[in-house]
């Protein structure tokens, strides 16, 4: 391997680490509120952001960053309001935005080659600049998850008291479908939009399947997260696998053991 | 003296139907109130609004003198909504010690404070070293009391609870009352809803009757001389022992 790809692959296998350890933890909280489905659904919409880039000819991930996000506080504030059950709101906004993406796609004349490295990313070829963008809004998460984690916590776990102690409520739950947002995106390119919701809800649910206490989970997640981005490009790479597909299988063999270990040990 | 909380002629719907008709209501420092009326007569509508967590259509709440949209002292204040044990998930593994600790958000200290705080409040509560115990582990009634320590742990000036023991065991409420009666001798300031006329009797200083309107408020002793009031929201049973 020459130096110039030796060093993108290093790049590219850190930036899929902080994705991991940052998805871990912020599926737990969902998963407490839940959410788990809302990553499901805002890939959806990140798609119709990626053919919307392809149709203005612009750059797909800014606009998709910009309708992605702006999807999941519209999803926040439709459940709040209109008292729409949560799956159902979620329901929707996948169909829509799914069906949104065919269209615009298909206006863009881009239904080729292009779309599907959204569709199943590929953390190998990205570029550098994808690689360090990743890197930098993972650990931002993470940093963010760190300051914030006991707020989150009170709010998803038990709101009425969280609102009654004077937290910001409102603000605390946009914080997490911005972080939810970032991590489709950031995923997007690195795992595909078919899979980054898969790693941002499994990894939590095998945390909490082993943890003894909240603040074991959130580690736990993380280093469930980054295991599975490690070992399935392991995987990828010794038995030529799709790497988001060996990534999220190795997810998979995690969940089963802890699922095993809570039930057998305890 | 000044009342903790004020309320002037609030009036609440959550729709068309009004729920709470020209409330007017004061809680003075010291006070031990309990809450009464039947199903649906807007006792927890009325904690909520106190707390903050719905706006009344019209009159006024003042929280220690200061207007509700203004406050911001939410420390001063512990509030324990109804049901709230329901939130405790098998799935969750949250810790006692964890639990408690939300209680400080709204109040920074330092870590070590904190764990002082924290094994104080649970010290308080009669579960003494249960801090590294899962709360979806411990039996309702614990959790209740894990509850009522996270309201504590920021020592607040009220407590606000709403039918905290339902569920628990008769010795247990019994307990229960007595630790609130404690807290109040040593100066907070508490206003209860239940449904428990037993306990009501035998443990607080004032009785508010809630049904859409307040109905009554006063004295505990002034509550038994209006055995048409004390017999209704009694259930006719007469279980007040001073009613006759
Ligand atoms: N979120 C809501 N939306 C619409 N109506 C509501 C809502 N919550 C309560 N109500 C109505 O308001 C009235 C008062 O409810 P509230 O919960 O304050 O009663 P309560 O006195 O606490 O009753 P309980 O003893 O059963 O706890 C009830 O008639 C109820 O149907
Ligand atoms: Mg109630």
């Amino acid at each position: 391997m020459d130096l110039k790809i030796y060093i993108l692959f290093w790049q590219a296998f850190l930036a899929g680490l902080a994705l991991g350890a940052a998805s871990g933890p912020v599926g737990v909280f969902l998963i407490l509120r839940r959410d788990s489905l809302l990553p499901h659904a805002l890939t959806h919409v990140a798609f119709t952001g990626v053919a919307l880039g392809f149709l203005l000819h612009g750059a797909p991930l800014p606009l998709t960053l910009l309708v992605t996000v702006l999807a999941a506080f519209a999803v926040m504030h439709i459940r709040e309001k209109a008292g729409i059950y949560e799956d159902t709101a979620v329901g929707i906004l996948a169909g829509l935005g799914l069906a949104l993406a065919v269209v615009l796609a298909s206006l863009a004349r881009s239904y080729d080659v292009r779309l599907l490295t959204y569709l199943f990313g590929n953390i190998l070829v990205i570029t550098p600049e994808e690689a360090f963008l990743a890197l930098g809004l993972a650990l931002l998460i993470l940093l963010t998850l760190a300051r914030f984690w006991e707020a989150l916590l009170f709010v998803s776990f038990d709101e009425e008291s969280a609102r009654a102690s004077g937290l910001r409520v409102k603000l605390l739950k946009l914080l997490l479908a911005l972080l939810t947002a970032l991590l489709v995106v950031i995923g997007m390119r690195l795992i595909g939009l078919l899979l980054i919701s898969a790693l941002m809800v499994i990894p939590g649910a095998a945390a909490l399947e082993v943890a003894r206490s909240f603040r074991q989970s959130l580690w736990f997640s993380a280093l469930f997260g980054t295991l599975s981005v490690a070992g399935g490009l392991v995987l990828s790479v010794l038995l030529d696998l799709p790497p988001s597909g060996a990534i999220v299988l190795f997810s998979g063999f995690i969940f089963l053991g802890g699922f095993l270990v809570r039930r057998t040990v305890v | 003296m000044n009342p903790v909380i004020e309320l002037e002629k609030v009036s609440f719907a959550y729709e068309e139907e009004p729920v709470l008709e020209e409330v007017s209501l004061r809680i003075y420092p010291g006070d031990f109130c309990a809450l009464i009326g039947p199903n649906g007569s807007g006792k927890s509508t009325l904690l909520k609004i106190v707390v903050g967590l719905l706006q009344p259509q019209s009159g006024r709440v003042r929280l220690f003198g200061e207007d509700l949209s203004s406050f911001r002292q939410w420390w001063r204040i512990g509030y324990v909504p109804q049901k709230v044990t329901a939130l405790v998930d098998r799935a969750l593994p949250l810790t006692v010690y964890e639990t408690v600790a939300l209680g400080l958000l709204n109040k920074p200290v330092g870590k070590s404070e904190q764990a002082q705080r924290i094994a104080e409040a649970l010290e308080t509560v009669g579960l003494p070293g249960a801090s590294g115990r899962l709360l979806r582990e411990l039996s309702g009634g614990q959790q209740q009391r894990v509850f009522l320590a996270r309201a504590l742990v920021g020592e607040p000036e009220v407590l606000l609870l709403d039918e905290p023991t339902t569920g628990v065991d008769f010795a247990a409420q019994e307990k229960f009352y007595d630790l609130l009666g404690e807290l109040n001798r040593r100066g907070l300031t508490i206003l209860i809803v239940t449904h428990d006329i037993a306990m009501v009797d035998r443990h607080v200083k004032q009785v508010a009757c809630l049904n859409r309107r307040l109905v009554f408020h006063g004295e505990h002793s002034e509550f038994c001389r209006h055995p048409e009031i004390c017999g209704f929201f009694s259930g006719g049973h007469h279980i007040l022992g001073h009613c006759h």
